[in-house]
Order: structure tokens, then sequence, then C-alpha cells
């Protein structure tokens, strides 16, 4: 890097497995996050297979009661702690500091710590299984008396530890993104030229740093209450059970946005470059973030609404007003789009297809706003329906857009379309086949979170039906392993820039330099890679 | 920087009209706090950067300058690796579990944790 001087401290001679231990550099720890947290998606995506698979038929006892107990609650706490959340910090790690032309991350030790730390907290909460009482089987949520009174055994206490650490790993991670945007842009790099990406960051890492403290409170009020005979959330000893939810969810909701935002970031970067146009309506987009961010943080009780111990109207007037910002980004969406000349390759098909599971998300979630109908579907599998669409239709099929977007920056190597276009095709009719007849099944009446369930009319089919989607799904998630293999036993080199992007990380080389520049180009819009090449097209 | 802390000032007025406005609804206490407290935290960092870079002319605020017009200052020291990361992270790892499994996990845990923290420093002080 040229253009200010870095005071690179000399690394001690290491290499191989050593190399990566100790690495402190953001692209590494980058690399480091996004593959454990897919391994986690692995893992926890055996378990939803697992738990599919008992359901496929009424009265199936593949797995016993508190196995299925201990597998939703792993499965939905790694999809949520150690998935999808993390994963938009590891790509951050990688992408936010070349996009806002840095050198590296603010703080190198605390961001390997987090990584580490994150590590760590999700070894624990798995290990959970390891203990004679089994994991903690109390639901990602883990509500009071269900994780006190109702979870005896250490695996409970793995639980809540583990997700501190990992609570605290974010944490850590947002003050790094947050200090290094804001103190390390080079000049011309205003915060009106940010890409969309590195924004939606910021704003995450806001989310994180007012969301996380309360989660870190709770779970160590829980443990006072497990571990050293407190009672916070007992109310007989004059405690409150509701408090514990009040916590959570104050935690809770923003959490959704932790894991939606980065990725409404992903398919703002992707789409225009795609649709060979700038962004439409950069400075409404940035704004409907904030927007998002802001009254997600005052809509935590809409999971409450049947406790009776909340003021539904003011909470369901909160969560109909975030359908406004996020319909701006549609509609910012569809204005890129529109007019662009349109190109089809597997990033795109991935973001189109998080459009598409994502509204009918973004729909049901109105819906659920409205307390008579919550009221009606509450804990039912339309519940799962919708939140699936959410973050496994939304944030889920983003993530496969980031990875075969940045994968030839990363790797200096394409990924291969063929292969790619059957990872989305069999992704994007698996999912919808799984998670579009749980609709019907909550509106009917199916509970969620049954080990079993009656040979109810129509009931025994759409299981079977969302059975067969998961495995559908499972072979796309198979076709991507298998893409990746073969992508990087016979690489087929991508150059610096195989897409003609945008911002400023394809304006270095793939993979990056060690201090991510060797020059910086001249910072006049938010599309600095394309003005430097395209000097002419400059607006 | 002025803008990073428009932004976080916004964000703190936003909050705290929606926690006047959630007390006058609910007066429900738990809420009301924590929504209270977001509000004076993101007004307390927003006010700290408008103090601190008051009158300052941030060089990557200035919309005409180029990468190039910062060249020869110094930005910060970034370390090309540590091993006290990986320790620290072991060291609070073994401390909380031995919060579940008793002292013989939690002393030697809380021994790693000091080491590293103090292996950290060290290394800070040099670079």
């Amino acid at each position: 890097m040229n253009a200010v001087s870095t005071h690179a401290v000399p690394a001690p001679h290491r290499s191989g497995l050593l190399t990566w231990l100790t690495t402190t550099n953001h692209k590494r720890i980058g690399v480091l996050y996004m593959t454990t947290t897919l391994a986690f998606f692995l893992l926890s995506g055996i378990l939803a297979l697992v738990m599919r698979s008992q359901l496929y038929g009424p009265h199936l006892s593949l797995v016993d009661r508190q196995t299925y107990n201990e597998l939703f609650t792993l499965h939905g706490t790694a999809m949520i702690f150690l998935f999808v959340a993390p994963f938009g910090l590891g790509l951050a790690n990688y992408v936010l500091p070349l996009q806002v032309g840095a050198p590296d991350m603010a703080f190198p030790r605390l961001n390997a710590l987090s990584y580490w730390v994150f590590l760590g907290g999700g070894l624990v909460i798995f290990s959970g299984l390891a203990t004679s009482s089994g994991a903690g089987a109390s639901g990602w949520t883990a509500y009071a008396p269900l994780s006190t009174t109702g979870s005896p055994g250490p695996g409970m206490d793995l639980w809540a530890l583990g997700v501190l650490m990992v609570s605290a790993a974010s944490i850590m991670t947002a003050i790094n993104l947050l200090v290094t945007t804001f103190v390390y842009r080079p000049p011309g790099m205003t915060m009106w030229r940010l890409p969309i990406f590195t924004w939606d960051m910021v704003v995450t890492s806001l989310v994180i740093l007012m969301a996380f403290p309360p989660l870190g409170t709770t779970l160590v009020l829980l443990l006072i209450d497990r571990l050293l005979g407190g009672h916070v959330f007992d109310p007989a000893h004059g405690g409150s059970a509701v408090l514990y939810q009040h916590l959570f969810w104050f935690f809770g909701h923003p959490e959704v946005y932790v894991m939606i935002l980065p990725f409404f970031g992903v398919v703002t970067e992707i789409i225009p470059v795609f649709s060979r146009k700038p962004v439409f309506g950069y400075t409404g987009l940035v704004l409907a973030t904030l927007g998002i961010a802001g009254l997600s943080m005052g809509v935590w009780a809409h999971h409450m609404f049947t406790t009776g111990a909340v003021v539904n109207p003011f909470f369901s007037a909160m969560s109909f007003l975030i359908a406004v910002p996020t319909g701006i980004k549609f509609f910012n969406w569809i204005g890129t789009m529109w007019g662009g000349e349109l190109t089809f390759p597997t990033p795109m098909l991935f973001s189109i297809g998080f459009m598409l599971n994502f509204l009918l998300g973004g729909i049901t979630g109105v819906m659920l706003a409205s307390p008579p109908i919550d009221y009606h579907v509450e804990d039912s599998y339309f519940l799962v329906a919708h939140f699936h669409y959410v973050l496994g239709g939304g944030s889920l099929f983003a993530i496969f857009a980031a990875i075969y977007f940045w994968f030839p920056k990363i790797t200096g190597a394409l990924l291969r379309e063929g292969w790619g276009r059957l990872n989305f095709f069999l992704m994007f009719v698996g999912f919808n086949v799984t998670f579009f007849p749980m609709h019907l099944l909550g509106l009917w009446g199916m509970p969620r979170r049954v080990v079993t369930y009656a040979d109810l009319p129509g009931w025994a089919a759409l299981n079977r039906l969302s059975t067969i989607g998961s495995w559908i799904m499972a072979a796309g998630v198979l076709v991507f392993l298998w893409n990746l293999w073969t992508s990087l036993r016979g690489r087929i080199p991508s150059g610096d820039d195989p897409w003609g992007g945008f911002s400023l990380e394809w304006a270095t080389s793939s993979p990056p330099p060690e201090h991510n520049f060797a020059r910086i180009p001249p910072i006049r819009s938010e599309r600095p890679a394309f003005d430097m090449r395209h000097p002419d097209l400059r607006r | 920087m002025i803008t990073g802390a428009r932004v976080l000032g916004a964000a703190g007025a936003f909050m705290l009209a929606v926690d006047i406005v959630y007390w006058l609804v609910t007066y429900e206490y738990a809420g009301t706090f924590l929504l209270g407290v977001m509000a004076v935290g993101l007004l307390f960092a927003a006010g700290y950067l408008a103090a601190a870079y008051r009158g300052a002319r941030y060089p990557a605020d200035q919309p005409e300058l180029r990468p190039e017009d910062g060249a020869g200052g110094y930005i910060g020291a970034f370390a090309a690796a540590s091993t006290w990361p990986i320790v620290l992270a072991g060291g609070v790892l073994v401390s909380l579990a031995g919060l579940v499994y008793g002292p013989w996990l939690f002393v030697p845990g809380m021994v790693i944790t000091v080491a590293a923290l103090l292996g950290w420093t060290r290394e800070s002080d040099r670079a």
C-alpha cells in the first residue's frame, strides 16, 4: 500500500498449521470464520435431516422425545448462533477492510480472539451431547422454566456458556468492524461512498452492540439461577419468567436483523454488477437499513403477544412499520435490475432466489405482526415456515450467492458454473418443497417442536412432502461441496476481477496481497473499481 | 467521522423517542429501561465522536482528496501474527467449563487466562 504507511509488525517464522493458529490477518480470519460456520451448517443440517426423517410419517420412532428436543435445540442454536450470523461477520472480516481501502482490521489480535472464542463457544455448545444428561433441550430460546428447573444436568449449562462465548465474540467483531470503517478509510472514501455491504455491516455492528449485551446479561442471570441457586426467573420465589422473555427477545428480534442485514448488503452488491447498472437509490438503501435497524429494536414483544403481559397494539404497529423500509429495499433491487443488461450467473440466481423466498417470509411476517393471526398460529408450523423463509430462503440463499461471488477474490479460482446452477435449482426446489407445506400444516393446527403427530387429514402427506424436499435440498448442498472440491483441485484461474465488480476489493489482485493494496485508485463514487476501469464513464 | 456521529446521534434520538412513546403507552419498566439505556449509549457515542473530531477535517471525509494525499501518514500497527489470542480463548473456555465441572478446571483455566493477558500486553507494548 503506497498511499499511507502502515507499521506491519514482523511475523515470527511460522509455517503450515501454526500460521493459521496464530494468524491475525483479516483475510485468513475471514476464511477461518466462513469455513467454520459452514462446518456448523453441515452439522446442523444433518440434525435437521434426522428430524425430518422422524416426521416422515405419523407415530414413527426413529428418535425418542428427549433426543428430538436436543436435536431441535442444537439445530436452531447452531443455525442462528454458529452459522447465519457469524457467516456475515466472517464475510465482513474478509471483505469489509478491502471495500473501505484499509490494510487490515483495526484490532488484528482482538479479531483473532473473536474467532477463537467463537469456535470455543460452538464446541462448548455441542459438547453437551457428550454429557450424561445430553445437550440442552429447551429450544434455542431457552425459555425459563424449561431452561432452569426443566433442564437439570450440565448440558444446559454448557449451552448457556457456549452462547455467552459466541455473544462475546460477536461484540468484539462488531467493535472491530465499526472502528475499521470509521477510522481506516483512505482519503476520499467518504461514508456516502461506502459500498452498501459495508454500510449494512456498520448498521449490523451497531445492532450487535445494542442487542447482545442484554443477551449476555440474560445468560449470566440464567446461570445464576442454575448454578448458584438464584431465583431471578422463578415466580415461586418472587422472580419472573416473563422477564426472561423480555430480556431474551430484546436481543432475539434484533438478532433476526443481525442475520439478514448483512445479506441485504450481499445481494445489493451482486444485483448491480450483473445488471451492469449503478445501484438504484443508494441513499434510500442506506436510510432504509438504518430504519430497519432502529425499528427492529422496538418490536421485541411481538414474540410475546400470547403471554397477555405486553401491550400488543404498540408492538403490532412497530412491526408493521418495518415492512416499509424493507419494501424500499425490494423497490431498489427491482429498480436496479429494471432496464439493466441482465446476466444470470450463479451469484445472481441465488440473489433472485433470495428475493423470491424472502418476499414470502416477509409477507407472512406482516401476517404474524397482527395479534389475531398470531394468536391463531402461535407455536405452530406456520411459524416454522415463516422464519425458515426469512433465514433459510433469505439469508442462506444470500450466503451461497456471496460464496459464488467472492470465491474468486478469495482463491483466485472460479467455481464451476454448471455445478453452481444445479446447486441453485436443487436448493430452490428443495427449499420450497420442504417449507411451503408447513404453512398449511400450521394453519391446520400442527404444533411445532413435537416428536410425532396424530394421523389427522392431510398431515401425513404434507409432512412426507416436506421430508422429501429436505432430501432434495441436502442433494443441493452435496453438489455445492462437490463444486468446491472440484474447483479447488482443478483450478480455473479467475483473474483479478471476473465479474467486472464495482467496489474497491475488485481493484486489487485475487487473492489480495498481505496488506490488501499495492495502490488504491482514486475514489470518486461508490464504484471506484468501475471508475478505474472506465474513466470515460465516471459520473 | 462527522457522518458517523450523525448516524449514531439520529439513532439515539430515534430510540429516545421510541422509549418515551413506549413508556406512555405501556408503563412497563423492563422495556423502558432497556430502550433508555440503548438511547443513552448511542447518544454518548455520538457526542464523543462529535467532540473528539470537532473542527477537524478528517481526510476520509473530504471527497476531493485522493488516497495518495495521505502518503507518508502513519495509520497504525498491524500485528502479523500472535500466539496470545488462541491461548486466551483457550483459557476462557477452560475457565467457563470450570464453572460447570469444578475448581480442578476453573483454576488452571484462570492461570492460562491471566498468563495470556500478560503475554498479550507485553507483546502489544513491543508493537
